[in-house]
């Protein structure tokens, strides 16, 4: 066709074609950075139980002793932390037997240590950042916390989602007449666009809900000048009321008096318990100010072991006196607010939920990694293979999905290698493990811009190798291997290890199904022209 | 597709400042609670999520982008006419 | 939380699942050889299970987990009868012979 005879408008699209646009920009755009929320998302699910495998000195016995502020956390604080202006405490629970201490100390920053309840002594400090350090902020912020950065990145990705999610929807139209369908027999594209369709239908519900209720924890990052302008701007005083926090300045004069923080931890436990007719737990207290006249004790409920809504009552005391400063207990909305974020967090007491949520997650990466993999090979159609562009393209998604995992491995592999006390070029060992996640997951973005496509499937072997790598080095250095742990108790250990080994299963019988030559030269199937076959 | 990236721009930027001065103007009309406002944060980031379906499935981009910015105005005068949202600006 | 009534909603949503799958005429023709029968009581039926399914859900928790534990159910339900519809469609065959005993 010459330019004289080209209409001047383009046709407009159909709604299907322009849904189709826009999923697949809006997927490209950002289907790595949420694979990579995915799949820490996913492990964040076990991260208490991935803190107990990389940090062995907390595989401790669920202990029976009572753990009191005043009797043991008190002493711990005034002998550790005499002059920190905040200490914060959180009692043992079910997935942590153990008490945990913070405080930020005036030169070195935020200090953690956990209470171990049986001694009433504090472990040796924990030199790993683990599952709950690493992994789980890595999912919400990807530890990239200048100017929030990681945040904002984070939430653009979980809109994208939302939108991939309906454009997907639009797109495919008919939810129910391909509900069940699997074809891993037809040429690869087929089954990777039947896997993609059914993981995104069987979760719909959890992949719709999760990005938006992780935009709805961050609401305050996201929209902080809207949120601030009921109370005038004063950021401070939305906090007060959203969240029921109570702030005052210390005096700088000794406090006459402490009152027992043990009863005004029972106080508020009492009220609760009264208010909601559910026994109520306090799970964290901060004391603020501690030795100041205007000091005071912050207790809150923050995960509920029965219920899903979180963080709906605070009680702030006054440290010298006892006496209530602040009584707040959400309302309706915040409630709502509350039972959504709850839903993210899963911190309540429910194992068979917490196993659903695991295969949830992992169908949303599979639902990302397919999305991705189909896309690519629409690409490999369209532009000359060897192309720059294309091997860019490659390369990002074969670092962004089977490299992110291997990574994984090494961080893991790593935390069992180094050595205690290990140092190097200023990093402790806890960062010197977050180097080898990052330097294995940058070498697998040149691993595959190298090899290319033969790139899936030796990734999907190093991944093998890695668990099972990670699997021998916690029997030979710990010597919690399955059965040693399973008859101490230690089932997050025993758990961890076994899924280690499917995981290795899992990728290697991936390494067997992606060799390149199984990609087949089947003409593509379009979602948005062609009616499913 | 020539016409995608002032749908793009118009989804994310003119969808944040929709959002942005939506919950402002609720904020400013209940002054002193939290529970308004975070009801209408609740159903900012659902309907944010419509209206970028809409920016691109819409045939005529510019008349979306009439009722966005028609949105924000009618949003932006309700903040500096209410007395809360008068402290805020 | 009742161990039983967690069962049944388990097995609820399972049931209703294949019954789902094989009121659709591909997944017939997989599991017996023959043409479709008995669509629309296998829809009813797979529909009610799964409302089964939600009642043992609220019965066995409190509302707020339920509205959680029952989506997560059916995705769990769907995926097993997926698998099982690709790889063992034969699983299927008694439940479809139970419907309509005459065809296959």
């Amino acid at each position: 066709m010459d330019r004289s005879s080209a209409p001047l408008t383009p046709a407009p699209l159909s709604l299907r074609q322009s849904m189709t646009v826009l999923h697949t920009w809006a997927g490209v755009a950002v289907s790595a950075i949420l694979f990579a929320m995915f799949w820490m998302g996913t492990l964040s699910v076990f991260d208490r139980e991935i803190d107990r495998w990389m940090i062995p000195q907390t595989r401790l016995e669920a202990s029976d002793a009572p753990v009191s502020f005043d009797g043991h956390a008190l002493p711990a604080f005034r002998a550790a932390a005499p002059d920190a202006s905040m200490w914060y405490w959180q009692p043992p629970r079910e997935r942590q037997p153990f008490g945990t201490l913070g405080w930020n100390d005036p030169v070195q920053g935020w200090q953690t240590r956990h209470l171990d309840p049986a001694t009433g002594t504090l472990l040796p400090p924990p030199e790993s950042l683990a599952g709950t350090g690493f992994i789980f902020p890595f999912h919400f912020s990807f530890h990239a916390t200048w100017m929030d950065i990681g945040y904002w990145i984070a939430g653009f990705a979980a809109m994208a989602m939302l939108v991939l999610i309906v454009s997907g929807l639009i797109i495919h139209r008919k939810l129910f007449a391909e509900f069940f369908v699997f074809r891993p027999q037809k040429h690869a594209r087929r089954s990777t666009l039947d896997l993609h369709n059914m993981t995104s239908l069987v979760a719909l519900p959890f992949h719709v809900i999760l990005p938006l209720s992780g935009l709805y924890i961050f609401f305050g990052i996201y929209l902080p000048w809207s949120a601030a302008v009921p109370f005038g701007g004063d950021a401070e005083a939305m906090d007060a009321a959203v969240y029921g926090s109570f702030n005052r300045p210390a005096l700088s004069s000794p406090a006459p008096a402490q009152a027992s923080i043990d009863a005004m931890i029972a106080d508020a436990e009492a009220r609760w318990s009264a208010r909601h007719g559910i026994a109520a737990r306090a799970d964290v207290v901060m004391v603020q100010h501690p030795g100041d006249a205007a000091g005071f004790v912050t207790v809150r409920r923050v995960f509920p072991s029965r219920q899903v809504t979180m963080d709906a009552d605070v009680i702030t005391y006054d440290l010298a006196s006892g006496a209530v400063l602040k009584d707040w207990s959400a309302g309706p909305v915040r409630r709502a607010h509350g039972w959504l974020s709850g839903l993210h967090f899963i911190q309540f007491d429910h194992w068979p939920l917490r196993w659903l949520y695991f295969l949830a997650g992992l169908s949303g990466c599979a639902m990302i990694a397919t999305g991705l993999l189909f896309w690519l090979r629409a690409r490999e159609g369209r532009h000359t293979p060897g192309s720059a562009r294309f091997r860019t393209m490659e390369a990002l998604t074969i670092g962004g999905v089977t490299g992110i995992i291997a990574a994984t491995g090494a961080f893991l592999v790593a935390n069992r290698l180094l050595p205690e006390g290990a140092a190097l070029w200023g990093e402790s060992r806890a960062g010197l493990e977050v180097w080898a996640f990052w330097l294995v997951w940058l070498a697998t973005f040149l691993h595959a811009a190298v090899r290319r496509a033969a790139a899936w499937a030796e990734q999907c072997a190093a991944i093998a190798l890695l668990a099972m790598a990670a699997v021998l080095l916690n029997a030979a250095t710990t010597g919690d291997h399955v059965l040693a742990a399973a008859t101490r108790g230690q089932w997050a250990v025993a758990g961890m290890d076994l899924m280690l080994l499917a995981a290795a299963g899992v990728a290697g019988w991936a390494m067997l199904r992606l060799r390149p030559a199984r990609v087949a030269e089947a003409p593509l199937p379009d979602p948005a022209l062609a009616p499913a076959e | 597709m020539s016409h995608t990236l002032p749908r793009i721009l118009l989804a994310v930027f003119g969808g944040y400042a929709c959002a942005a001065v939506g919950v402002a103007a609720v904020g400013a009309a209940v002054p002193g609670s939290g529970e308004a406002m975070l009801l209408a944060v609740l159903l900012a980031f659902p309907l944010w999520v419509a209206l970028v379906i809409w920016v691109f499935a819409a045939r005529d981009v510019r008349r979306v982008a009439a009722v966005m910015a028609g949105v924000c105005a009618v949003s932006a005068l309700a903040i500096f006419a209410l007395p809360a949202g008068a402290g805020a600006g | 939380m009742s161990a039983l009534l967690f069962t049944c909603a388990v097995l609820a949503a399972l049931a209703g699942c294949a019954c789902l799958a094989l009121s659709q005429e591909r997944h017939w023709k997989a599991v017996t050889g023959t043409a479709p029968h008995a669509r629309r009581p296998l829809r009813i039926a797979g529909w009610a299970l799964l409302t089964a399914s939600l009642a043992c859900c609220i019965l066995c928790e409190r509302a707020s987990f339920a509205a959680l534990l029952w989506p997560l159910l059916v995705m769990l339900a769907a995926l097993a009868t997926a698998a099982v519809l690709t790889w063992r469609p034969g699983l299927l065959h008694p439940l479809a012979r139970l419907v309509a005993p005459k065809a296959s």
